[in-house]
């Protein structure tokens, strides 16, 4: 028999999490196909029924001690009652503008996170944080639109370092405190530091980080300090307690401030290139500034990639671990793309395939070499009887 | 140590739920606050765009009222107020517009949008109307029934063609589509 009990089968609680997604799926569909017979306010009802139905019964399983299958049914209640948000958004026919939306998504994350801290649910906690980058991303083209600011990639990249700094700070506050959180807060900082590493390994991109006549509009700037504040504010809490609980090193501190100002000092450094489109039409007219920039911009992807490996490993979390393959994958194929497209050969794409594949090698050499360092270390501890963070 | 009612399964439902429906409950009285505004008006429309799959079914709807004269100082994602005046056929035009809210009249507010020569172009948030899918809708000679808050918020109530309801007609759904 199947035990679906606490803590015991995560494969039930995928197929089960799954069924969440296919059945708000459905009610997704339903919604879609026609419904013009059914009265609007009978429509909310039928939604806001669900949505609190899918919550009992998440609640029902957990009482009963089948937390995870419960953890998925808060899952379903979570996505209900963004479409609840998003049906009486249809119903009254409210903008449907950038900003519309943005502002539809904010009012789903920030009930779900609330549900989320209450019952202490990493799946709902997921739902929030995948809403949540969904929304600033929105929230970032919604701006550019209201306040007819001009584009600037430059800009949605110190969003996501700020949420990547927020979030660590998060997890670090979680991990001080014993909380399951933390993981959930630790996956999503690995990922937006990623995305922003990313993004600035595209030649195109670092050109247009920071257009020609660039002017940064009041809107745009309100949102951008607050943003700054508050996860400077969540840092610097997570990282005091956590150091002072003993579950963080200086070491990974230091190596996390690091990293952020290099990011800072790697986004300035592109508006020497502001504008510079012109130097990406055409084959070789690309300045000898801007190609050391993309050069050691995508050397730092593989770094930042090998180093998240090495953060999935230390912290034994084989989602971080996957996350930066994919991103890797990611990489690969981008590059593979770009160098076909940029050279119109395979010459390119055969050189950073050896390139890259020397650093892979002297890469996981290393982190073969970290490896068996922190198992014996960790080892060592537990010996001692303390814990390994 | 005595129970707690709300550190308990049910107790943190309750909240949860208390608070989602506050959420809900907020943002339908938000947006169907105009709704209960005494104050009608019909709008005449541009050409209206095709349908634009995006958020649901939905159509864009260009009014009349949309482009205005420019003030002057005013900048992008100012609010403005458009001033209108029913015509003989009973469709509400434009009369004039300002930054400040008028006193009185049949006023509807509006969002610059963009500033171009002597024209603004204003979103009133109702350039948008939802509906399900398989509906068959007319395009032409389409006016806008709408509600108005006293300050100045639309919804939408009906579309009118040639002056009376849209009659939308829907054809039968095929469960294999």
């Amino acid at each position: 028999m199947i035990d679906f009990k606490k803590g015991e089968v995560s494969f039930g609680a995928i197929v089960a999490t799954l069924g969440a997604i296919l059945i708000a799926l459905g009610i997704a569909w339903f919604m879609a196909l026609n419904w013009h017979e059914i009265h609007s306010a009978l429509k909310i009802v039928i939604l806001v029924f669900f949505t609190v139905g899918a919550y009992f019964s998440g609640v029902l399983f957990r009482i009963n001690d089948y937390e995870k299958i419960g953890g998925s049914l808060l899952v379903l209640g979570a996505l209900l009652y963004t479409l609840s948000i998003f049906l009486i958004a249809q119903i009254f026919s409210t903008e449907a503008s950038i900003q519309g939306i943005a502002f539809l998504l904010l009012l789903a994350w920030v009930g779900i996170l609330f549900a989320s801290y209450i019952f202490g649910s990493s799946f709902s906690l997921v739902i929030a944080l995948i809403e949540f980058l969904i929304w600033i991303s929105f929230q970032f083209f919604a701006f550019v639109e209201i306040f007819d600011g001009d584009f600037s990639i430059g800009i949605l990249v110190i969003i996501y370092l700020l949420v990547g700094v927020g979030f660590y700070g998060l997890t670090q506050i979680h991990k001080s405190r014993g909380s399951d959180f933390a993981q959930v807060y630790r996956f999503w900082t690995a990922f937006y530091v990623l995305l922003l590493t990313y993004i600035l390994s595209f030649q195109t991109f670092l050109v247009m980080l920071w257009p020609a006549g660039f002017s940064l509009s009041g809107g745009i700037l309100i949102f951008l300090i607050a943003m700054f504040f508050i996860s400077v504010i969540l840092a610097i809490i997570g990282i005091s307690m956590s150091v002072n609980s003993g579950k963080l090193t200086s070491n990974e501190v230091f190596g996390f401030v690091g990293l952020v100002f290099l990011y800072i000092l790697l986004i300035a450094l592109t508006g020497l290139f502001s504008g510079d489109i012109s130097s990406l039409l055409g084959r070789g007219s690309l300045s000898g500034g801007l190609w050391a920039m993309w050069l050691f911009d995508n050397i730092l992807f593989i770094f930042v990639i090998l180093s998240v490996i090495g953060y999935g490993t230390r912290y034994k979390s084989s989602k971080i671990v996957s996350l930066a393959i994919s991103f890797f994958a990611l990489d690969v194929i981008t590059r593979y793309i770009g160098f076909i497209m940029d050279f119109g050969g395979y010459l390119g794409a055969a050189m950073i395939s050896i390139l890259g594949g020397i650093i892979l090698i002297a890469g996981g050499w290393g982190l073969e070499k970290w490896r068996k360092r922190l198992i014996k270390r960790t080892e060592q501890k537990t010996e001692a009887g303390y814990a390994v963070y | 140590m005595g129970f707690n009612f709300f550190k308990s399964e049910y107790g943190k439902l309750i909240i949860v739920i208390f608070f989602l429906l506050i959420i809900l409950g907020g943002f339908l009285i938000y947006v169907s606050f105009p709704l209960l505004g005494t104050k009608t008006a019909i709008l005449a429309t541009m050409p209206v765009d095709p349908f634009d799959p995006i958020r649901g079914q939905y159509m864009i709807i260009g009014y009349e009222i949309g482009t205005v004269s420019k003030l002057s100082e005013v900048v992008v994602g100012d609010n403005v107020y458009v001033l209108l005046k029913e015509d003989s056929e009973g469709v509400s035009r434009y009369q004039s517009v300002s930054l400040k809210k008028p006193s009185e009249g049949i006023l509807i507010r509006g969002k610059v949008k963009e500033v171009s020569g002597d024209s603004m172009f204003l979103d009133y948030g109702i350039e948008q109307y939802f509906f399900e899918r398989n509906a068959k809708i007319p395009t032409q000679n389409i006016t806008v029934k709408i509600k108005l808050s006293d300050f100045g918020g639309a919804r939408i109530v009906e579309l009118l063609q040639n002056g009376e309801p849209v009659k939308i007609e829907y054809a039968d759904v095929n469960w294999k589509d």
